[in-house]
């Protein structure tokens, strides 16, 4: 058995209790009030309720709350915080919005790269321009250029002046050896300079032919790792399938995207700004 | 002057006729303050605030009554107090426990130190009964029952002063009126003989 009425009974006995029905609803809760004790009951509870709150004396203001100038002047307002505020929650709206938007679009903000440093891709692009006038003087070559290594370092760039050293017998004392025999420091015999090998200006020996058909070893040592002792001095082609130019790049420092400067800058403003704002509040 | 030549002048910027308005109304706000926050200092410091926010925001009053525009900011004023209270809750300096961690027998609604004569004492006990009821309530009921049965404000003057509809006042009323029932059950043996309930003394 229920023994609270539903809350449309409770607005009608209370909305009773202050008369503020109706006649005929006032009639309607009288008889119904005579019929159900439940109904009965409630009423004569919220009537007793409602005395008892309205017994409560009425108390006297403690003192005058009437206000002096000193309440009634206007605060020192910051005008600044709620720019602060602004700029702080627009800043993070448009760095959520950059990040969603690179996380689910990469394709539009990858798209706006930005070009490495040059200083990064210097050596690297004036070694292309060498292979490519190498290439061209040579009919029918399509294939990408040969790269050399040499102790780690392209040929051509850090090759020059090797080969230097030995001789000079007349200008350093013999070590360990007959004088007059011809030994100095730099190592190397008492030979003519005219014998050392030059590095020839063209690569279009045999040797090169021989080293294209070769397997082609990992490109990613060409420039930063150093070869294998057989393998130095040797000429590789990359091949056809290898992209030499990416591998490359990506051996460099990864480059900041648009998008990412974006995001420092926009980000770096919302912090700035919400802390600007939160003093200022808390000053005011 | 009436209070509507006070209104226009304290529109005006005069200070004086504000303030009289505040002498007229300062009585009611303080009671629904006190029955709302439950203590008299906190009941001061929430009128107060109460009429220095009426005044900045004398220009968004736009006519009907006033009573019911001051109590707006009054409730709203005791909202922000109870708000603050809730986030940075006080500890009493006296104990609500003995020394084995089990309640006091004698709750703060019994306690008196006042030595007042039996039927003085007798309604600060049923005082007490019904403001302990009252902040049983939440916040919104606590309200509207405050100002309709405590201060007679009529429905359309609470649903001003509440901002809401007026069926959302007779609901709350009703609600309010039926849990406030509820609660003095509880203390009908130690409510005095004539605010008890007949049913009550017939047993």
């Amino acid at each position: 058995m229920k023994d609270t009425l539903p809350t449309q009974d409770l607005i009608l006995i209370s909305s009773y209790l202050d008369d503020m029905l109706s006649p005929e609803l006032k009639a309607k809760v009288e008889v119904r009030a005579e019929q159900d004790p439940l109904f009965r009951s409630t009423l004569d509870e919220m009537a007793y309720a409602r005395r008892l709150l309205r017994s409560l004396p009425i108390k006297r203001a403690p003192r005058n709350f009437t206000l002096s100038q000193k309440y009634a002047q206007e605060p020192r307002r910051f005008v600044f915080q709620p720019a602060f505020a602004f700029a702080s929650v627009v800043a993070t709206a448009v760095t959520i919005v950059i990040l969603a938007g690179s996380l689910f679009f990469p394709g539009i903000f990858a798209a706006r790269t930005a070009a490495p440093a040059s200083s990064e891709l210097a050596p690297l692009a004036a070694l292309n321009a060498t292979d490519t006038a190498r290439s061209a003087k040579q009919p029918g070559s399509t294939q990408a250029p040969p790269l050399i290594l040499w102790n780690g370092v392209p040929y051509g760039q850090g090759a020059t002046g090797m080969g230097g050293g030995g001789g000079g017998a007349a200008n350093y004392p013999p070590i360990g050896g007959a004088e007059g025999s011809g030994l100095g420091i730099g190592g190397g015999a008492a030979t003519p300079p005219e014998t050392l090998p030059q590095p020839t200006p063209e690569a279009t020996e045999q040797p090169n032919l021989s080293a294209q058909s070769q397997p082609t070893p990992n490109t990613d040592t060409l420039i930063l790792g150093i070869a294998p002792k057989d393998e130095q001095g040797q000429e590789i082609t990359p091949s056809s399938s290898d992209k030499s130019g990416q591998s490359t790049q990506a051996k460099l420092p990864r480059p900041l995207t648009t998008a990412n400067i974006l995001e420092i800058v926009f980000g770096s403003i919302a912090v700035i700004a919400g802390a600007l704002a939160l003093i200022l509040r808390r000053r005011s | 002057m009436d209070e509507t030549q006070l209104i226009q002048a304290a529109l005006a910027g005069e200070l004086d006729a504000f303030n009289r308005l505040v002498l007229a109304y300062q009585d009611l706000a303080y009671n629904v303050a006190y029955r709302m926050m439950g203590d008299e200092d906190d009941a001061s410091d929430a009128t107060q605030t109460a009429f220095i926010s009426a005044y900045k925001n004398l220009r968004s009053y736009r006519g009907g009554s006033f009573k019911a525009w001051v109590l707006r900011m009054v409730t709203n004023s005791c909202y922000d107090e109870l708000r603050r209270k809730q986030r940075h809750p006080t500890t009493p300096l006296e104990p609500k426990t003995d020394a084995d961690g089990d309640e006091l027998d004698t709750p703060r609604w019994i306690a008196s130190d006042d030595p007042l004569p039996e039927d003085r004492l007798e309604v600060k006990e049923l005082e007490h009964a019904i403001q302990h009821c009252l902040e049983k309530l939440s916040v919104e009921f606590r309200s509207v029952l405050v100002m309709v049965d405590l201060q007679g404000l009529d429905y359309e003057e609470v649903a001003m002063s509440a901002n809401v509809p007026l069926g959302t006042i007779k609901s709350r009323l009703a609600r309010a009126r039926f849990k406030l029932r509820d609660c003095l059950r509880g203390f009908q043996e130690l409510l005095p003989v004539e605010f008890r309930h007949k049913d009550e003394i017939k047993q």
